[in-house]
């Protein structure tokens, strides 16, 4: 552990030594150190029936398990105790070997790893004439019970999701993958909120410079607080300049394992249910778990169905704008001619009109989701006067601007991956202002600004756009298409591959 | 220069993409009249061995591109204006390209949006694509690639099945021998053909340097092929005359189909493989032309000189001719004769052929201080 509280509080600093001999003056010094908070609870107590000594238990009210306190320390060290089965031993081993019938216990002797202890949730016993203490680690908060993930849903598949609980977490991670190779390494970041974060791979199949690399920037990270995952994906994020997700997050154990047992790298944060998945390439963010348990054909349909959602939620007022604006002549006749009727009482041209309507919807879509619960119904009704039969009564929009609005808005909804839908909105407004300044030709312009931005991303080293450029055969199986289980025997190229340097380890073809 | 390597595949996808680039929208070799086809299979030929030449000059230093070449052959005195030549060559084939490419969107798209406008708006993406060096570069060709030739395979199906196939139109076959080989040397040995010089600047990078040249010679003939069987299909549909006249055929050809009153007005295929290829092919030379100017002038960090480089493109391209049927009769006319043939087949033989001298020289010189 690195020791935190030398860094920056000076108070802390000057009492960052061992602990003193005697008990009250050690009590006294944690009191003034928490500054007589109020939640923390120093119980004094007699300990011993021949020669009874002091004793004092230490912890915060809420953080530590209050019946395991009571039940396995003070009953055990005032009750059952019988110091006459004590022999040569030091008083602690004693206690330790023969009182305590509590699990995990760790000695201190340093006022560091005293506060560390409590502040964790854990239990301090300290004994008069001893500058030694131990650590019960009797941590007993209120949790979160696991519940189906509410941002990743799925028809058929596990229901459960993460919690806010680390342990929790990493348990049902466990519980999916018996393997002795799987590490979990802990790490503890943020200077204030001192947050536990944990990267679990799997040995040996996860490319040791990934993890490495994982590593790395993990341990790079200075910051005063993690509240959630999100802090820590854009500390350690490849790019920082793109609109594009580099990290894929999920709440869903059963993603998490099986991107484990590809070889990708998870990072835990303590106090969020979503776990990150490194290294996370464009392929990730259209597939949804659900497609492996479906079967093979019907999950190849599903999933090009979603990369057609997926390019109409991108492209849908873009090429609307451009064809009715630019290149009528690509539509057979009837077809202009009905549009341009629909829109003889509108006073806006196509993009601004469209502009109107996609702004109109972001609103209602991000009014949804801020707004309290109880109101819900309101967004629904107002949303279909909005966008709806009233626009056109107002001349406001035609009502194939509608129906536009109404498919793009849909089609977003599909993308698996809320990130990465909410990328794909942002541009979508960049795309249409090209679109309807230079027509088609805007539009490929900007396709192929964004290709090439794709092409020059990078997550954790490996090509964002990998494995369609670098064009990787057998990657294909699970890519576009969903090969049956038989099939996706092997791991994907890049992840698996295990080579120091970054820029050469992207070979396909050697 | 760059850390950045390219592998075969991707070198494949480029050299696609480089030589269909503008040549398959535009009537190639139409001087030989309803034989186009064979010439472009003849000029091939030509095209095969003089990328063997330039091959023979990569595998002998395979580390430098052209530019090094020429300064090792001919020495720095000499070499050094030779190779400035190059550079300039290749930003003005850059700059001819990109006006082709633009001038064709005012055509199929665009007629009342300014030339100035669509070259700015290329220039500004293509610049972008340097800016992040040849390995990306490679990468977005090899994304494009795929949709591309699938375009271009649409097409041509699309075409067939619209029943306007005419095949009276390619006959005779093979009338005029003499009029073939005209049209083939050197109009198509230089374009697309002889356009292939560019990638001596670029086998450097290839990681697998033994498979380079034969992957470029395979991407060639493929190439050959696909532009043959697109000019069978212009003139087998709108006739050799067509063909002839009209600034873009296959955009013609394509503007014709309507099946079942439903797959109509597809030509926008047509301008999507244009702007493909032509983005492609525009970038390839500038790029090859940056490289070349940073070592020339010694420039540290050659992404330095993509956004000024680019203003110089943008601008020359506007000014390279006064309209699009000079543009036309110049790079029918005088470029193949006055700048193609020197630089894409003269003085890579005489290089070629200076350093097979030097190799024997040496060797004697080595055998005789061996024996002596």
């Amino acid at each position: 552990m690195r020791g935190f509280f030398h860094k920056d509080n000076q108070q802390r600093k000057e009492n960052a030594n061992g602990l003193d001999t005697s008990l009250s003056k050690n009590i006294e010094r944690i009191q003034e150190i928490f500054y007589h908070s109020s939640d923390l609870i120093i119980r004094e107590i007699q300990i011993g029936k021949t020669e009874p000594i002091k004793a004092g238990i230490i912890y915060i009210e809420g953080l530590a398990d209050l019946p395991s306190i009571h039940d396995y320390i003070m009953e055990s060290l005032m009750l059952d105790m019988d110091e006459t089965n004590r022999k040569q031993q030091n008083y602690f081993d004693f206690i330790k070997q023969q009182v305590l019938t509590i699990g995990d216990i760790a000695y201190i002797s340093d006022f560091d790893s005293l506060i560390k202890a409590i502040l964790n949730g854990g239990a301090v016993i300290l004994l008069d004439q001893q500058a030694q203490g131990i650590h019960a680690k009797a941590k007993g908060w209120k949790d979160r019970d696991i519940s189906e993930p509410h941002s990743q849903t799925l028809v058929r598949g596990p229901r459960e999701g993460f919690t806010e609980t680390f342990s929790t977490n990493t348990s049902l991670i466990r519980r999916k993958i018996k393997l002795p190779d799987l590490c979990l390494e802990t790490y503890t970041i943020g200077r204030m909120t001192q947050t536990e974060v944990g990267i679990m791979y799997i040995k040996g199949t996860a490319g040791e410079h990934i993890v490495q690399e994982v590593r790395k920037r993990i341990r790079s990270i200075d910051m005063d607080g993690v509240l959630e995952s999100a802090y820590i994906e854009e500390m350690i994020q490849d790019h920082s300049l793109t609109p594009f997700p580099t990290i894929y997050n999920t709440e869903r154990p059963d993603v998490v394992a099986a991107a484990l047992l590809e070889g990708r790298v998870a990072i835990l944060t303590q106090g969020t249910p979503f776990v990150l998945v490194v290294p996370a390439l464009f392929n990730q963010f259209y597939q949804s778990p659900e497609d492996y348990y479906h079967r093979a054909d019907i999950s190849t349909l599903i999933r090009l169905l979603r990369l057609l959602a997926l390019f109409i939620a991108f492209l849908g007022p873009s090429l609307y704008v451009a064809i009715t604006t630019f290149h009528q002549e690509m539509l057979p006749t009837p077809l202009p001619v009905g549009l341009a009727a629909q829109r003889e009482g509108i006073p806006f041209p196509a993009f601004v009109e469209a502009l109107l309507m996609e702004t109109t919807f972001e609103i209602l879509r991000e009014a949804g989701i801020r707004m309290p619960r109880a109101v819900g119904q309101a967004i629904s009704i107002v949303g279909t006067v909005v966008i709806g039969d009233a626009a056109v009564n107002a001349g406001l929009a035609s009502p194939a601007m509608v129906i536009v609005v109404s498919i793009t808005a849909i089609s977003s909804f599909i993308i698996p991956s809320y990130d990465m839908s909410i990328s794909i909105r942002i541009l979508r407004f960049l795309i249409m202002a090209l679109a309807s300044s230079f027509g088609l030709f805007g539009i490929f312009v900007g396709i192929f600004a964004l290709v090439l931005h794709l092409c020059s991303l990078s997550s954790f080293g490996v090509p964002y756009t990998a494995p369609f450029a670098p064009f990787i055969v057998s990657d294909q199986r699970d890519a576009l298409f969903r090969f049956p289980q038989l099939g996706l025997m092997f791991r994907p190229h890049l992840i698996r591959r295990t080579k120091k340097k970054h820029s050469t380890f992207f070979n396909p073809t050697s | 220069m760059e850390n950045a390597r390219i592998n075969v595949y991707q070198l494949f996808c480029l050299i696609i993409l480089l030589e269909l680039g503008s040549a398959v929208i535009v009537g190639l070799g139409i001087k030989a009249k309803q034989d186009a086809w064979i010439a472009v299979l003849v000029g091939l030929i030509g095209g095969l061995l003089l990328f063997l030449v330039y091959g023979s000059l990569h595998r002998q230093f395979p580390d430098l591109p052209l530019t090094g070449i020429i300064q090792r052959i001919l020495g720095k005195f000499l070499g050094w204006p030779v190779a400035f030549i190059y550079v300039i060559y290749f930003l003005y084939i850059a700059a001819r390209v990109l006006r082709d490419m633009s001038v064709m969107i005012v055509v199929a798209w665009l007629d009342r949006t300014p030339l100035t406008i669509l070259t700015g708006m290329s220039v500004l993406a293509i610049c972008y694509v340097l800016h992040h060096g040849i390995g990306v570069l490679a990468k977005t060709g090899e994304f494009f690639c795929p949709f591309y030739l699938f375009s271009i395979l649409l097409s041509l199906l699309l075409i067939l099945f619209s029943g306007l196939v005419n095949l009276e139109n390619l006959r005779p076959v093979a009338e005029d021998w003499k009029r073939i080989f005209v049209t083939a040397y050197p109009l198509i040995l230089t374009f697309p053909f002889g356009e292939m010089i560019v990638f001596t600047m670029l086998l450097p990078y290839v990681r697998q340097p033994k498979a380079a040249v034969k992957t470029g010679l395979l991407a060639m003939i493929f190439s050959a092929l696909i532009l043959s069987a697109a000019i069978v299909m212009d003139i087998a549909t709108v006739g050799e005359n067509v063909v002839g006249r009209a600034p873009f055929p296959f955009l013609a050809t394509l503007g014709k189909v309507d099946i079942a009153e439903f797959l109509q007005r597809i030509d926008i295929i047509a301008v999507f493989i244009l702007i493909v290829g032509g983005f492609f092919k525009v970038a390839i030379f500038f790029y090859v032309a940056l490289m070349g100017i940073s070592s020339l002038f010694q420039v540290k960090k050659p992404s330095r000189l993509v956004y000024p480089m680019g203003t110089i493109l943008f601008f020359l391209s506007l000014i390279i001719a006064s309209n699009f049927s000079e543009h036309i009769q110049e790079g029918l006319a005088i470029v193949p004769w006055v700048v193609h043939l020197p630089l894409q087949v003269g003085v890579p033989l005489f290089l070629w052929m200076l350093s097979l001298l030097t190799k024997r020289f040496n060797k004697r010189d080595q055998h005789l201080a061996g024996s002596a």
